[in-house]
């Protein structure tokens, strides 16, 4: 029951029980509900006359003192039940919501990054803590007081069909009527949420492409055709809505509705039954008493049913990011030493669009290994593949003879300093962000290696140094700035194998030397992968690879592909004509 | 009643900031709301023909065959519910329609206003901040609007129809049962308090908090990964979370004890109606009671629970309220922020150097000016480039032109015009920005290139493409230039995009151009060719270029040597050089990078 509930619902373990917890309180708390209609129902009787079944004038009856404490007592009860199951309801949804949100992003920590590639980032977020939200509404207000209407409506209703068949089945016909247009209003809704869901995630789509590329649409003048076109998807999503909510609206608003009808077929068919002598009295007035109060429940919650029934597409969308498969591994990981080998290694982002077809060369241990070749030859996937960020289709990259992939991927990544093209800064401190390079790192540490990178001089230049907030994304830094932050962060972090993406590109000459000299210490007894551009970065390398369209074309040290004539020695030349432009 | 006054006015308040995004569409919600409020006394009505059902009965007793009326009041009462069930329809329909037009409205706006803001100001917000505003904030008014209003009119009705019928019937039991609804009333009081407010922001402060921490750890995951970070030791993503969970439970508790009493009293009208049985009914012991007197009774003990329904609309409505009112304040905040100034008559320059007079700027919250009374000039269709070390101003100052900000103080002015008295549009169509992260959007490669000038034909646009080198990547793609950029397995290399970028500003043909570091990730190859295409660009233009590629910007007119916010040497080439100053040594630090590797070799020699 608890692994159905955890699985149908995207709960942990506790968030599970939890949820039982909270509607069983509900239950309890809707029969409670009760016992004013019980008191009622004895105080009604002492009014009527023996004639109709009532207890007046006889020695049954009972003066103001007693029901006073019979009213204390209900009152008492009905505060106690109250807050256990507020309790029960809020305080620990919202501990589950906070849970869930941390096992989320660890969840997504786990992915392979192929997944990234895959699914946008706005969808992605919005995953991530859209749902969270939503989720967490549901399951403080919506589910536990749904499921505990249900049980507790039924649980009063078959006791009413003790009192009186005929008389429970004019009062309670609309139960059966308003779930069965619950059930059908949740495949409709499905339908017609999904369909909202999309143009919802189209719109914020557009809003995030036209943030980001706002700059170049101004600068071309062409916001304003942007937005029109914009304008279309905000129009969908309202025309959608509307046609969503007259099919939905309908069923939902018609579910509520039809529970007003019920005390009314009450006092309708219970008059007449009681003209034809089939009832008593008090049981005519007990049921009209109980029907004013029992739809009560299952109203309010039937209030929620559409963001109910749209909930499980946010679960769904939940479980699809829990079942996806992550990447496994050994975690003893106990190589020989730290060379990189490709053999015979073929890659394909996309089914049939193969980027490394077949790849095969070494990467020596205490050797510079170049990675070069035009753009879109492989090299970035290739220098992501020996670090496990996605798995080899074919052939095997190994690390130290041991495959990668039968590594779990962060014992493996903490092998590796890796400074990437596409440098991710966060909207942190500068500390911060050079600290994520080693957990723990003491600031003197993380200065050190910041100084190493030649980040000092601009770093002092911050409104508040080290501890400047640097904004999303790092945008208050120059392109150069924000390399150095990351090669820091690298140096800090100081593995075996290092990977360096077009790591010093965008640095100006001055500094890029500076930084070629800290990083040049440490190369010493390791691995270093370098993917760069300019051919005097890597003119200088052991061994240089030369990749395009996916395959190995030329490999050797500097002076041997120089002498060969092919691709190398023409690039070589066109940067010489370029320097000399 | 007088505690409800502020609320009351805080109310209108918000329908009043709403219905400005309403146009026409506000009479559909006045609408809705009367017919919510005339389906509210319909639903009352069934109550009334089963008290007399009730009372019939109560007087025939014990000989309930006498009845006659009963199938008649049944009848009635089955009418009456079936009124309002339809009237209830009609008003949601058009309340739903006029929510869905406002929050459209809201979007279209605020989107509108966000583009109309200076670039630099969008870039300090957080992209994804802004899109969670206009998505998230609008979404919040629509249930506010679509459901919450006319539940309000049926509610605001409610008590005065009950207020009539505690006439009709019997005003002891009226008043009676009237007294826990006061009683929920100031429970409630607090909920709505101005601390419940406060704590209501906190609330939402921190759950938007936490959903742009949320976006900086979806967009850094690969650095999480590859620094063997855990969700758990990002510590920001982590304290996010705690902190809003903290101020769930916070407010959470803080209500507890408000909330049990109002469930309490809302559902108390029991109590009060038996004490009320007996001060009515002085001689209890005397029963059987009269059946008028048992009748009333009766009503009141059937009836409360409609009034417990509404009241708790109320509450859940007041807690709608906050949060309307909240989306409302960050949706303003957005528009409270100045887009750039457009003149009010706009001036068209006739030429187009370019001067940069005494120009200063300061970025916001920082005290140390990036550019600081810098002045030169760029005569007509000459080139001069900027340098220097990073973080020099450089890019700072060239962004001023455009307007990416607006200087502080001084001006920039093209052919003798201040740019910021000319017309946004004409600025653009003078200046092109060529950034070193262009972006492309995700539509066809012809729509992208001719995007400033959207009637370029297919063939300027190939011609275009074929001036800034980009026939190779035309030739890869599956459909040309109508392939779709970013569809399935559509990919371009930076370098590629930038090139498409730049047939995007040949294509454009502005008489100003400025290259900011535009070569930086190229690949040799990727590099050639844009150095052909930037010549292509430069021709007969005005042009400021940026690099720290000395090799790039030798042949330029001028150089300027940018340092710490100041032009510190200036003049061709080989005049710096003489100088023996910043730049020389640059030059040199160049030269010798040239012979400076990376690789194992050179380690000895370091």
């Amino acid at each position: 029951m608890i692994e159905k509930l955890m699985k149908k619902y995207a709960l942990s373990r506790k968030g599970a029980y939890d949820f039982i917890k909270s509607t069983a309180a509900c239950v309890v708390n809707d029969i409670a509900m009760m016992l004013p209609v019980a008191l009622l129902y004895f105080f009604v009787m002492q009014l009527l006359p023996v004639s109709v079944g009532g207890t007046a004038g006889t020695n049954q009856y009972r003066g103001p003192l007693y029901w006073l404490c019979a009213v204390a007592a209900v009152f008492l009860v009905l505060y106690v039940v109250n807050w256990i199951k507020y309790d029960s309801q809020f305080l620990s949804t919202y501990k589950e919501s906070a849970v869930r949100r941390m096992t989320l992003a660890e969840k997504l920590r786990e992915l392979p990054l192929s997944f990234f590639g895959r699914k946008d980032i706005s969808d992605l977020t919005t995953t991530i803590m859209g749902d969270c939200t939503r989720l967490e509404q549901a399951f403080s207000h919506w589910f536990p007081t749904f499921a505990a209407s249900i049980i507790s409506t039924l649980i009063i209703a078959v006791s009413l069909f003790f009192f009186n068949v005929k008389l429970a089945a004019a009062s309670l016909w609309v139960i059966p009527v308003a779930l069965l247009i619950v059930f059908f209003s949740r495949c409709v809704q499905n339908w017609a949420g999904r369909k909202k869901m999309a143009a919802d995630i189209a719109c914020a789509d557009g809003i995030q492409e036209c943030l980001e590329t706002v700059r170049d649409l101004k600068s071309n003048n062409a916001e304003r055709r942007y937005l029109s076109g914009l304008d279309e998807k905000i129009r969908k999503i309202e025309k959608v809505a509307i046609k969503s909510e007259y099919v939905t609206g309908v069923f939902v608003v018609s579910a509520q509705m039809v529970l007003k009808f019920g005390i009314v077929t009450t006092a309708f068919i219970g008059s007449m039954m009681l003209a034809r002598g089939e009832i008593p009295l008090l049981t005519f007035i007990m049921f009209l008493i109980v029907v004013s109060r029992i739809y009560d429940p299952l109203g309010l919650s039937l209030q929620n049913l559409a963001a109910i029934i749209n909930t499980q597409l946010n679960i769904d969308r939940m479980n699809e990011l829990y079942d996806c498969p992550v990447q496994t591994g050994t975690t003893r990981f106990e190589p020989a030493d730290s060379t990189i080998v490709f053999d015979h290694a073929g890659f394909s982002y996309n089914e049939g669009e193969a980027v490394l077809r077949d790849v095969s060369f070494t990467a020596k241990q205490g050797e510079v290994t170049a990675l070069i070749g035009p753009s879109g030859g492989g090299k970035s996937t290739a220098a992501k593949l020996a670090a496990r960020f996605w798995d080899v289709d074919r052939g095997a990259v190994t690390f130290g003879g041991i495959p990668v992939r039968s590594v779990d991927p962060e014992t493996l990544l903490s092998r590796y300093s890796i400074v990437f093209q596409d440098v991710t800064l966060f909207n942190n401190t500068v500390m911060e962000n050079i600290r994520i390079g080693k957990y723990g790192a003491s600031d003197e540490e993380v200065r050190a290696a910041a100084h190493e990178a030649q980040c000092d001089e601009f770093v002092q230049q911050l409104p508040h140094g080290y501890e400047t907030v640097i904004g999303e994304n790092g945008s208050e830094l120059s392109g150069g700035e924000r390399q150095r932050l990351s090669i820091a962060r690298a140096l800090l972090k100081n593995a075996p194998i290092i990977l360096l993406d077009e790591a010093t590109a965008s640095l100006d000459a001055e500094n890029e030397t500076k930084v070629q000299r800290a990083l040049s210490r440490l190369v010493k007894g390791r691995t270093v992968l370098v993917i760069a551009h300019r051919m005097r970065t890597v003119s200088g390398a052991d061994h240089i690879v030369l990749l395009k369209d996916g395959v190995v074309a030329e490999d050797g040290t500097p002076e041997e592909l120089l002498s060969l004539g092919g691709l190398y020695a023409h690039m070589v030349s066109l940067q010489k004509t370029d320097a000399d432009y | 009643m007088e505690k409800e006054k502020p609320k009351k006015l805080r109310k209108s308040d918000e329908y009043r900031r709403l219905f400005a995004y309403a146009g026409r569409f506000k009479y559909l919600t006045y609408a809705s709301m009367l017919l919510s409020a005339v389906s509210a006394v319909c639903a009352l009505m069934p109550f009334v023909y089963i008290w007399k059902i009730i009372r019939e009965a109560l007087s025939v007793m014990p000989d309930f065959s006498h009845m006659t009326e009963s199938v008649h009041n049944g009848w009635m009462a089955v009418a009456w519910s079936g009124v309002f069930v339809i009237v209830y329809f009609a008003a949601l329909m058009c309340s739903h329609i006029a929510a869905f037009r406002i929050a459209r409205n809201i979007r279209q706006k605020t989107i509108r206003h966000v583009v109309s803001l200076p670039s630099g100001s969008l870039a300090a917000l957080g992209s994804g901040r802004i899109r969670s505003i206009i998505s998230d904030s609008s979404a919040a008014t629509e249930t506010f609007l679509a459901h919450q209003t006319p539940d309000m009119a049926g509610a605001a009705v409610t008590p005065f129809a009950i207020l009539v019928l505690l006439f009709v019937f019997d005003w002891r039991f009226g008043i009676a049962s009237l007294i826990p609804v006061l009683l929920s009333f100031a429970c409630m009081a607090p909920m709505i308090g101005k601390r419940m407010r406060e704590s209501m922001t906190n609330y939402q402060n921190a759950l938007a908090e936490m959903n742009n921490e949320a976006v900086e750890y979806v967009r850094g995951i690969a650095v999480v990964k590859t620094f063997g970070q855990t969700a758990y030791s990002f510590g920001r993503l982590k304290d996010t979370v705690g902190r809003y969970s903290k101020w769930t439970t916070a407010y959470t508790c803080a209500l507890r004890q408000p909330m049990l009493f109002f469930t309490l009293f809302v559902n108390g009208a029991f109590a009060a109606l038996i004490a009320a049985a007996f001060i009515i009914n002085k001689g209890v012991q005397d029963f059987p009671s009269s059946a008028q007197f048992l009748s009333n009774f009766l009503f009141y003990v059937i009836f409360t629970p409609v009034i417990a329904v509404t009241l708790n609309k109320i509450l859940y409505s007041s807690e709608n309220t906050m949060i309307v009112e909240d989306a409302m304040n960050r949706i303003d905040s957005l528009l409270a922020l100045k887009p750039l100034a457009e003149p009010a008559v706009p001036m068209h320059p006739a030429a187009s150097g370019v001067s940069f007079d005494n120009v200063s700027f300061t970025y916001e919250g920082c005290t140390v000016p990036a550019v600081q009374s810098v002045s030169f000039a760029v005569p007509q269709g000459k080139t001069i480039a900027l340098v220097g070390p990073s973080g020099g101003g450089k890019t700072t100052l060239a962004s001023l032109l455009t307007r990416f900000y607006d200087v502080s103080s001084g001006a920039v002015r093209i052919g003798g015009v201040d740019v910021r008295s000319m017309a946004k549009d004409d600025l653009m169509k003078t200046v092109s920005y060529v950034y070193q992260d262009s972006r492309l959007l995700k539509t066809s490669i012809l729509e992208n290139v001719r995007m400033g000038r959207p009637d370029a034909s297919r063939e300027d646009v190939t011609a275009a493409l074929k001036k800034a080198q980009c026939g190779d990547i035309i030739a890869k793609l599956p459909h040309g230039i109508d392939t779709v950029f970013g569809s399935r397995g559509v990919y371009l290399s930076g370098g590629e995009c930038q090139r498409v970028a730049l047939a995007r500003t040949i294509l454009n043909d502005t008489p100003v151009v400025v290259l900011d570091e535009a070569t930086a990730f190229a690949d040799p190859e990727n590099e050639y060719l844009m150095q052909k295409a930037f010549a292509a660009l430069s021709k007969n233009k005005t042009v400021i270029m940026i690099a720290h590629r000395l090799s790039t910007v030798r042949h330029a007119d001028c150089i300027y040597m940018l340092s710490k916010g100041n032009i510190v040497e200036g003049g061709v080439h080989e005049d710096l050089l003489i100088q023996h100053g910043l730049y020389a040594g640059m030059w040199n630090e160049y030269l010798q990078s040239v012979d400076w590797n990376i690789g194992g070799k050179k380690r000895e020699d370091v």
